[in-house]
């Protein structure tokens, strides 16, 4: 798609708040238009990153699962991550991909409920692994007009 | 509109039955907070002699909001602080029946000439006023927790908790919804919910009303940095006076996208107003965990938004805008909070 996505919403995100918003009334209007350019440009920004971004975060919490297995006393939880350290990302469309995300955020959950519970040092690094990636998680997600 | 403007009229006849001829005009939607559709407009009619009029707010419920709430205690709410130190809008009439306007609703009187956009307080004339608003907003929310809840009236219509209690209610219910209404997994939210539940505040200082939205964008402020109305009391209940000043302090109401809560002053000058105006302490560990509260909150108001879109519940698009923009800062602010964000 030439011109680019990002491009063409950035630009109609402008046009909507430079042209279009004055032009209309009353001002639940305008509110509703403004709205609907502050996502434009959300997805102006997204859309660039959006696979990039959750490739590489599958890939981040397979190797995390990988290193944290051999620690977790839980048998279940440790087969569980091996199994899910081993999957790939064969289809990159955004929604197979956020699908596969979901599956290993809610791992990383439960092992990070478990790993919080289990006693050790090498429980502590992999505690310190998981937090790590969750601040990484944000930065990957963060939008440029977010508050913080 | 012009069904609704004649709905309105025969309603508020039926409600002021000394006055005659009574004609709405001037019907307009408006925003006004995310819960309630909210409609300012003009109602005519004569009374004793004389041609009056009067501008008036309708809020009414829509099938789904972003924030589920009971009418009752909101029209409550208002009707408890008004002429009070605590600035609100004279509410006159709470209608539970659907068959007059489609659906419940209430209506109040227009505080005429007033904003409260949140951009808006970062533009001039507002921007000039920052220290002044700020010190109104926390002193104002400060009285608000004075206020002994059984004067106003308010026991019995918002549900009892007990200091020690106050925590424990606030955050089951926050971690129900995200149970309920989550459409991705919340590791940092389920991760910070764990931290507070091993790490409890201490009880409440005293029970008061909390009002449950307290933040930049529900009050009404003119050019001159005058704060005249608190708006907005849907999620108002009894609880701990450090929830409403925890959320006040919320990362996600840092309108100029710095360090400045509520785009206005930074968090440790909120602090000392809070603690003058309110005469209680927010002792840094217990504030610390109401302000990780606000981030469980904000997250389950954000997913709740989304879920009720995705779901066809409503489809506005303020549902969609705020979990966007808002449940990545929100998750921010609780590493941040957690002592993660470096």
């Amino acid at each position: 798609m030439r011109p680019g996505v990002q491009a063409v919403f950035q630009k109609m995100a402008q046009d909507l708040v430079e042209r279009v918003i004055p032009a209309i009334s009353p001002s639940y209007h305008q509110g509703t238009v403004g709205m609907i350019a502050a996502m434009l440009a959300m997805v102006s920004e997204e859309w660039d990153r959006a696979a990039s971004r959750r490739a590489e975060e599958n890939d981040r919490l397979r190797e995390l699962f990988r290193d944290a297995a051999p620690v977790v006393e839980n048998a279940d939880l440790k087969r569980r991550l091996l199994e899910l350290a081993k999957t790939q990302d064969r289809d990159l469309r955004v929604s197979a991909l956020e699908a596969n995300n979901c599956a290993l955020r809610v791992a990383l959950i439960d092992l990070h409920s478990k790993i919080e519970r289990q006693k050790g040092p090498a429980a502590r690094k992999v505690e310190d692994a998981i937090w790590k990636e969750l601040v990484r998680s944000t930065e990957r997600r963060r939008f440029s007009t977010a508050p913080f | 509109m012009a069904s609704l403007e004649a709905e309105l009229a025969t309603y508020i006849q039926s409600k002021m039955p000394e006055a005659t001829g009574v004609r709405v005009d001037r019907l307009e939607q408006i925003s006004g907070g995310a819960s309630r559709q909210t409609y300012r407009f003009r109602v005519s009619y004569q009374h004793e002699s004389a041609e009056r009029e009067r501008s008036l707010i309708l809020r009414r419920d829509p099938s789904a909001s972003l924030i589920d709430t009971d009418r009752r205690i909101e029209f409550a709410a208002y009707r408890a602080f008004f002429k009070t130190p605590v600035p609100v809008p004279e509410v006159l009439w709470l209608e539970d029946d659907p068959r007059h306007l489609g659906s419940p609703f209430f209506i109040g009187v227009e505080m005429r000439g007033l904003q409260t956009a949140p951009s808006m307080m970062q533009r001039e004339p507002y921007a000039a006023h920052h220290q002044k608003i700020a010190e109104q907003k926390w002193s104002i929310l400060g009285e608000i927790a004075k206020q002994d809840p059984a004067r106003l009236g308010l026991v019995g219509t918002m549900e009892p908790v007990k200091p020690e209690n106050c925590w424990k209610r606030e955050l089951d219910y926050w971690e129900g919804v995200l149970d309920s209404d989550e459409l991705i997994p919340q590791p940092i939210m389920r991760a910070a919910i764990r931290w507070m539940r091993r790490n409890p505040p201490p009880p409440a200082q005293k029970v008061s009303v909390v009002h449950g939205d307290y933040r930049t964008g529900n009050f009404l402020y003119d050019e001159q940095g005058r704060i005249h109305g608190i708006l907005d009391w849907e999620m108002s209940h009894l609880g701990d006076p450090l929830e409403d000043f925890g959320w006040s302090l919320n990362r996600v109401w840092c309108w100029a996208q710095d360090d400045r809560r509520g785009g206005l002053v930074l968090r440790d000058q909120a602090i000392a107003i809070w603690e003058k105006a309110s005469g209680l302490k927010a002792a840094p560990e217990a504030l610390q965990w109401w302000e990780l509260f606000a981030t469980v909150k904000g997250q389950g108001i954000w997913v709740s938004s989304a879920h009720a879109w995705e779901t066809g519940e409503n489809k506005d698009p303020i549902l969609v805008l705020s979990s966007w923009a808002l449940m990545n800062s929100q998750d921010r602010a609780a590493l941040e909070l957690m002592g993660h964000l470096r």
